[in-house]
C-alpha cells in the first residue's frame, strides 16, 4: 500500500490482551499506535484531542462500558470507526454496540488470526454483518414503529438483502440472487448500518448515559 | 599385642590369637566388638579419605585424588575409631560464636587450607562429586557423642558442598529433630531431597555408643521416582546390607559446579547472623569417608563381607535397559474409607460398593513405576461431588471446605505446598513465616467452615507451619472471625504434643501434627504457638482440622478472606491424593487423568466406580411404601383435599430433582469438555516450552495444538455459560444461538449453510437443560455432516407450532447406509439426548441422497 499508516487506538483492560494487540499493530506498517487507554474514561478524555482513524474497543470495560464508550466518542468525533472486541459471541451485546455507533466486531479468539484482516475490511468500508446479527437488526426494524424520515427506514431492498443475510448467504451469494454488484450489496449494508445508527443513537445515548 | 611382636614368628601368631579371644571373650557379653576392614579403592571410588593421618593433608585413596588441606576450628585428628578403621576426626569443638546460632565456629575440615568468604575455598578445580551417568554415592561411619536434639548446633553435617552464592551443592546431614537429609542447594542444577527419620528402636536405633555407616545413593536416573535412597547402618556382627531408612526424589544430575567441600560442617560466609557460616560442626566422630561414582548397591560397602558385595559391575549386568520407553501408566494405589485401606474389585468396571454413608474418602494415585513424576501432570475428579477436575500436586495442603447443614463439603479450595517456602532456615522455630491471604467461596446453604491442614500422601515428607490464620469477610479488616485465631489458649501448648481450643489431630499418625511454640525466633512473639505438620515418615500422615460455625454475616457475603502465616519445606511423594470428605449416598466415579511430558505427550487415566447405598430409609422401596401408606391413610381418614396437598409436595420434590439431575448433567459436560481440553492446553503449552531449543518443528506443533486448544476450549465454554446463564432461557435466544453456532462451525469450510430459521419467534420460555440438550444434538448433527458429507450445502431449520420445536438438519452430501453400524451408534447418542427432553431423533439416509436428521420435541406448557 502507498498511504501513509493509519492511526488506531486501543482500548483495553486487560493488559496481556493490550499488549498482544499493541504488538501485533506496531509490527505492521500500516498501521500506528495512537494511543492505549486501560478504561473508557481515560478514553473520552484523550482521543477527542487528537482523534485517530480507528479504535479499538472491548466491550467489557471496568467502570463505563465499552458500548457507552463508543455511543459518546461518536457525540465528538462522529468521523472515528470504531471496532469492538469481545470475549463472548453474545448478540444482544455486539448489537447494542453496533446500533451505538461501532461498524465492525471481533471476538477476542479471533483475534491472532483475524485482527490486520478485518481492520483491513473495516477501511475498506466493508460492514461485517454476520447471520445471528442480522436477524436481530431484521426484528429491531420490525420491532420498532417507522420514522416519520423516510430516510431512516429500511427500503425494500435492504430489507430484502437483510434476510439473505439472516438465511446465512454470503455476500457475493446475495449480490447474485438479488441481481446487483458486489459493491452495491456493500454500500447497502454501510446504509442499513448508519440507518440502525440514526434510529437508535437518540434511544442509546439515553439508555447508555442515563445509566450514570 | 605389643609383647608378641618382639618374639618369635610363630609364637606371635599364637599369641596374637591368644590375646585376641581374651580380648574378644568379655565383650561378646557385654557388647559387640565390631571389626571393619576400611574401603579399598576401586574404579568407582571418586575420592576415598581414610582421615588417618595425625594431621593434614589427608591423604586421597581414590582415582582422582584431592588432599584434604584444612583441618580447621578446633577439629582433632588421630581419634580412636571403629576397630579396624585406624584413627578418626573429631568435630565436636568451637573456637568461638554462641552454640546452636549461625555465628558458632565450629569445627570442620576444609579441602582447601582456609576458609575463604568467597571461591578460595571452593574444592579444586575439576573435582568429581558423581559419575558419568551422574550417579553417586556418599558415605561416612560416624559416631556421635550427644543426642542430635542435645547438641548446640544448627544441624550436624557429615559431608557437604555449600558455600557464598553460587557454590551452593548439596548438604547431607542430620537434623536436630532426629531426620537424615540429603538436601541438593540452590546452585546444583536439581531439586528434591530425601530425608528420613533415623530409627530410635530396633537393630539400628541412634545412640552415643556405636558406630554407624551412614550413605545417600543416586542412581543417576533423572525420571525416576525414588532415584536417592538413605542408608543408616548400625555398625554389628551380623550385618549383611546397608539398612535402608528413607527414599527422595533428584529431579535432574547435579550441573557439576563448585563449592566449599567440608567434612563435619559446612563452609560459608558469615554476614551478620543472616547466614549459617560454620555452625553446623558434627558432635562426634567421624571416620572413613567415600565418594563414589556409582549408586552402590545395599552390600557394596566395606562391612559387608567382600565375597557377599554386589559389586557396581554385576548390578549394571543384571540391568537390562529396558528398550523404547515404558508404557506410561497411572494406577491407583489405595483407597481409604474412613482412614482405613479397602480392596478394591478386581474387574475395573464393578463399583466399589460400601456401606451406608458418608464416608470420607482418600484416593491415592500416582504413576507407574519407572515414570518421573517431575515431568507429570495429574488432574483428578469425583463425578458427582466436584464440579470440575482438580489439579493435584503431591505435597502438604491447606484446605478450605464449605459445608451445609447436614455436613455435607459444598465446596473446596485447596491450597498446595511443594518444596521450599523463601524463609525457610532448616529448623520450624528458625523460620520466618510468610503471610498469604486468599479468597474462598461459600456457596448457598453453606453453614460451617472446616480448615484442614494435611500432610497430604503418606510418601510426602517435610514440614509445613501456619500461624495467624484469620477468617474475615472482603473488606473487612477489623479482625478474625475465627474464634482462637492467635492460638491463644489449648492445653498443654508448650509441648509438641499440645492440642490449642477448637482444633484436633488426625491421620495413620497422629503425632506429625504437632504445635510449635516460639521462643527465640526473632519474627515471632516469644511463646507465640503455631501448628505444624514434622512429617518425616514415609508410610504416614497426619493432619490438623477444625471445624467453625459461619456466621450470618459470613453465609452472606459468598465470599471469605482466608489468610495466615506459614512457612514450608516439602518433598514430595510420587503418589497423588484426592480426599473427599462426607461423600453421601449415591453412584460416583473416581477418575484421574495424567500426561506425561518425559518421553513426548503420553496420556493415562484410570477410573473407578463406587456406590455408596443409601441408608434404608431413604432406598427405593422405603419410601414409596410409606408414602403408599400415608396416602392410603390420608385417603381412608382425611379429605381430598390433603391429597392434592400431597401430591403437589412430591410434584416439588420431583422438580427439585429434576433440577439437581440437569444441574449434574451440565456440570459433567463441563468437566469433561473443559478438564480435557486445559489439560491438553497446558501440556502442549509445557512440552513446546520444553523442546523449544531441542526440535523447533516439533515445538511449533505443540503451539498449534494450544492455540487450537484454546481456541476450542473458549468455544465449549462460550456453549457452557450460554446453556447455564438464565438471561438465555427463550426460544429466540435459543435460535440466534443455533445461528451462530451454524456459523463457527462451518466457517472455515467449503460447506455453505442455509439458515431457515424464522426472525421472530413467540416468547417461550426454555430451561438450561433443554437448550443444552437440543443445542448439543444440533452441534454433533452439525460436526457429522462437517466431517462426513463432503462438500455439500447444509440447510438448517427450525420451526414451532405451538407445542413442538422440530429442528431438521439436512445436507446434500454423501449419505450412508442408515442400516450401519456407524449411523445406529451415532443414532443411539442423539436419540438419547432427545429422549431425556422428551422428544424424538430420526435419522434419514442413503448413499449419494444426503442425510436429514430431525429432531421433534414436545414442549409441555409448565
Amino acid at each position: 500500500m502507498i498511504h501513509s499508516p493509519t492511526s488506531i487506538a486501543i482500548v483495553e483492560d486487560d493488559p496481556s490482551l493490550c499488549k498482544i494487540l499493541a504488538d501485533m499493530l506496531d509490527g505492521n506498517p500500516d498501521w500506528e499506535l495512537a494511543g492505549i487507554f486501560a478504561d473508557a474514561e481515560a478514553a473520552l478524555l484523550a482521543i477527542p484531542h487528537r482523534p485517530p482513524k480507528v479504535v479499538l474497543m472491548d466491550i467489557q470495560l471496568p467502570g463505563m462500558s465499552g458500548i457507552e464508550c463508543v455511543a459518546r466518542l461518536k457525540e465528538t468525533c462522529p468521523d472515528i470507526q470504531v471496532m469492538m472486541v469481545t470475549v463472548y459471541d453474545n448478540n444482544d451485546r455486539i448489537f447494542e454496540a453496533l446500533a451505538a455507533g461501532a461498524i465492525g466486531y471481533l471476538l477476542k479468539r479471533d483475534v491472532p488470526d483475524k485482527l490486520i484482516q478485518s481492520l483491513g475490511e473495516l477501511l475498506d468500508g466493508d460492514s461485517p454483518m454476520s447471520a445471528a446479527i442480522a436477524r436481530k437488526v431484521v426484528q429491531h426494524f420490525r420491532k420498532t414503529p417507522p420514522s416519520a424520515n423516510q430516510d431512516h427506514n429500511l427500503t425494500p431492498r435492504e430489507t430484502e438483502i437483510l434476510n439473505h443475510l439472516v438465511n446465512g448467504s454470503l455476500y457475493k451469494e446475495i449480490a447474485l440472487d438479488v441481481g446487483i454488484g458486489y459493491e452495491t450489496v456493500r454500500t447497502h449494508l454501510r446504509r442499513i448500518y448508519s440507518k440502525l445508527q440514526v434510529r437508535t443513537r437518540t434511544e442509546a445515548v439515553v439508555k447508555y448515559l442515563g445509566r450514570g | 599385642m605389643l609383647q608378641a611382636n618382639r618374639s618369635a614368628p610363630c609364637f606371635e601368631r599364637l599369641c596374637v590369637a591368644f590375646w585376641l579371644v581374651l580380648f574378644l571373650l568379655p565383650l561378646q557379653g557385654g557388647g559387640e566388638e565390631v571389626r571393619v576392614p576400611p574401603n579399598t579403592r576401586d574404579r568407582h571410588t571418586l575420592h576415598l579419605w581414610h582421615l588417618d593421618e595425625a594431621a593434614p593433608p589427608f591423604a586421597d585413596d581414590s582415582i582422582t585424588p584431592v588432599p584434604l588441606l584444612g583441618l580447621l576450628n578446633g577439629a582433632r585428628a588421630g581419634q580412636a575409631s571403629l576397630s579396624g578403621l585406624g584413627s578418626a576426626v573429631s568435630f565436636h569443638h568451637q573456637v568461638g560464636g554462641v552454640p546452636g546460632q549461625s555465628s558458632l565456629r565450629g569445627a570442620i575440615l576444609l579441602a582447601q587450607p582456609a576458609l575463604d568468604s568467597g571461591p578460595a575455598d571452593n574444592a579444586p578445580r575439576g573435582f568429581r562429586y558423581f559419575g558419568p551417568d551422574g550417579a553417586f554415592t556418599y558415605e561416612a561411619f560416624i559416631k556421635l557423642e550427644l543426642s542430635p536434639e542435645d547438641a548446640q548446633v544448627v544441624a550436624l553435617t557429615i559431608l557437604s558442598m555449600d558455600g557464598e552464592k553460587g557454590e551452593r551443592i548439596f548438604s547431607f546431614r542430620i537434623e536436630r529433630q532426629g531426620f537424615l537429609t540429603f538436601t541438593p542447594l540452590p546452585d546444583c542444577g536439581a531439586k528434591g531431597g530425601a530425608m528420613a527419620s533415623i530409627p530410635a528402636s530396633g537393630p539400628h536405633a541412634i545412640n552415643s555408643r556405636d558406630w554407624f555407616h551412614v550413605a545417600v545413593t543416586y542412581s543417576g536416573k533423572e525420571n525416576d521416582p525414588d532415584n536417592l535412597t538413605l542408608y543408616w547402618t548400625k555398625m554389628g556382627s551380623k550385618v549383611s546390607a546397608a539398612n535402608v531408612i528413607g527414599k527422595g526424589t533428584l529431579s535432574h544430575d547435579f550441573n557439576g559446579l563448585l563449592g566449599d567441600l567440608a567434612i563435619g560442617n559446612e563452609a560459608r560466609a558469615h554476614i551478620g547472623d543472616k547466614d549459617n557460616a560454620t555452625a553446623e560442626p558434627f558432635p562426634g566422630l567421624i571416620d572413613e569417608v567415600r565418594i563414589s561414582s556409582v549408586a552402590r548397591h545395599p552390600t557394596d560397602f566395606t562391612f559387608v563381607p567382600a565375597e557377599k558385595r554386589v559389586t557396581p559391575e554385576q548390578v549394571a549386568g543384571q540391568l537390562v535397559e529396558p528398550r523404547g520407553t515404558p508404557p506410561f501408566a497411572l494406577r491407583l494405589v489405595r483407597v481409604l474409607v474412613n482412614g482405613k485401606p479397602v480392596d478394591t474389585p478386581e474387574n475395573a468396571l464393578e463399583p466399589l460398593t460400601l456401606g451406608a454413608g458418608p464416608h470420607r474418602l482418600d484416593f491415592d494415585f500416582g504413576p507407574a513405576p519407572g515414570v518421573s513424576g517431575s515431568s507429570l501432570q495429574v488432574r483428578s475428579q469425583l463425578q458427582g461431588v466436584d464440579e470440575r477436575w482438580r489439579e493435584s500436586a503431591p505435597g502438604m495442603s491447606l484446605r478450605c471446605q464449605v459445608l451445609d447443614a447436614r455436613r455435607n463439603v459444598l465446596s473446596e479450595t485447596e491450597f498446595d505446598r511443594v518444596g521450599t517456602c523463601p524463609g525457610w532456615a532448616d529448623r520450624v522455630e528458625d523460620s520466618t513465616l510468610r503471610p498469604r491471604s486468599e479468597l474462598i467461596h461459600v456457596p448457598q446453604g453453606g453453614r460451617e467452615l472446616r480448615v484442614l491442614l494435611t500432610s497430604g500422601t503418606p510418601e510426602t515428607t517435610g514440614s509445613f507451619v501456619i500461624d495467624d490464620l484469620r477468617i474475615s469477610l472482603p473488606g473487612d479488616n477489623s479482625g478474625s472471625l475465627w474464634a482462637n485465631s492467635d492460638l491463644k489458649t489449648g492445653t498443654n501448648l508448650t509441648s509438641p504434643a499440645g492440642v490449642p481450643d477448637g482444633w484436633s489431630r488426625h491421620g495413620s499418625n497422629p503425632a506429625i501434627a504437632r504445635v510449635v511454640m516460639y521462643l527465640d525466633n526473632p519474627t515471632r512473639l516469644k511463646n507465640d504457638v503455631a501448628l505444624a505438620l514434622v512429617d518425616s515418615e514415609q508410610g504416614e500422615y497426619g493432619m490438623w482440622e477444625s471445624v467453625r460455625k459461619l456466621t450470618p454475616a459470613m453465609e452472606k457475603a459468598g465470599m471469605l478472606v482466608v489468610s495466615w502465616s506459614e512457612t514450608f519445606n516439602v518433598i514430595p511423594g510420587t503418589l497423588h491424593r484426592a480426599s473427599y470428605v462426607n461423600v453421601p449416598s449415591g453412584h460416583f466415579t473416581f477418575r484421574a487423568i495424567g500426561l506425561s511430558h518425559s518421553h513426548g505427550p503420553m496420556a493415562a487415566s484410570i477410573s473407578l466406580p463406587i456406590h455408596i447405598p443409601p441408608p434404608f430409609w431413604q432406598r427405593a422401596w422405603f419410601w414409596p411404601l410409606v408414602t403408599s401408606s400415608v396416602v392410603a391413610l390420608i385417603a381412608l381418614a382425611i379429605y381430598r383435599d390433603s391429597r392434592r396437598r400431597a401430591r403437589r409436595k412430591l410434584r416439588e420434590i420431583s422438580f427439585q430433582h429434576t433440577l439437581e439431575r440437569d444441574r449434574t448433567r451440565i456440570a459433567r459436560d463441563m468437566h469433561d469438555d473443559l478438564g480435557t481440553r486445559i489439560t491438553v492446553l497446558t501440556a502442549s503449552a509445557s512440552l513446546a516450552r520444553h523442546e523449544i531449543d531441542r526440535d523447533p518443528e516439533r515445538s511449533r506443533d505443540h503451539l498449534d495444538t494450544v492455540t487450537k486448544s484454546a481456541r476450542e476450549l473458549v468455544v465449549a465454554m462460550d456453549g457452557l455459560v450460554w446453556a447455564v446463564d438464565p438471561a438465555h432461557d427463550s426460544l429466540d435466544q435459543f435460535a440466534s444461538h443455533l445461528t451462530r453456532m451454524a456459523e463457527e462451525i462451518l466457517r472455515d469450510s467449503p460447506i455453505r449453510v442455509r439458515l431457515h430459521i424464522p426472525p421472530e419467534l413467540p416468547h417461550l420460555r426454555l430451561g438450561s437443560n433443554f437448550r443444552h440438550n437440543l443445542a448439543l444434538a444440533a452441534k454433533e448433527s452439525l460436526h457429522n455432516a462437517l466431517k462426513h458429507a463432503g462438500s455439500c450445502e447444509i440447510h438448517l431449520s427450525l420451526d414451532y407450532d405451538g407445542t413442538r420445536i422440530v429442528i431438521e438438519i439436512r445436507d446434500t452430501g454423501r449419505g450412508f447406509e442408515a442400516s450401519g453400524v456407524s449411523a445406529r451408534h451415532g443414532l443411539a447418542n442423539l436419540s438419547n439426548r432427545l429422549a431425556d427432553l422428551g422428544g424424538t431423533c430420526v435419522i434419514t439416509s442413503s448413499p449419494g441422497q444426503g442425510t436429514l436428521i430431525r429432531f421433534d420435541c414436545p414442549l409441555s406448557n409448565s
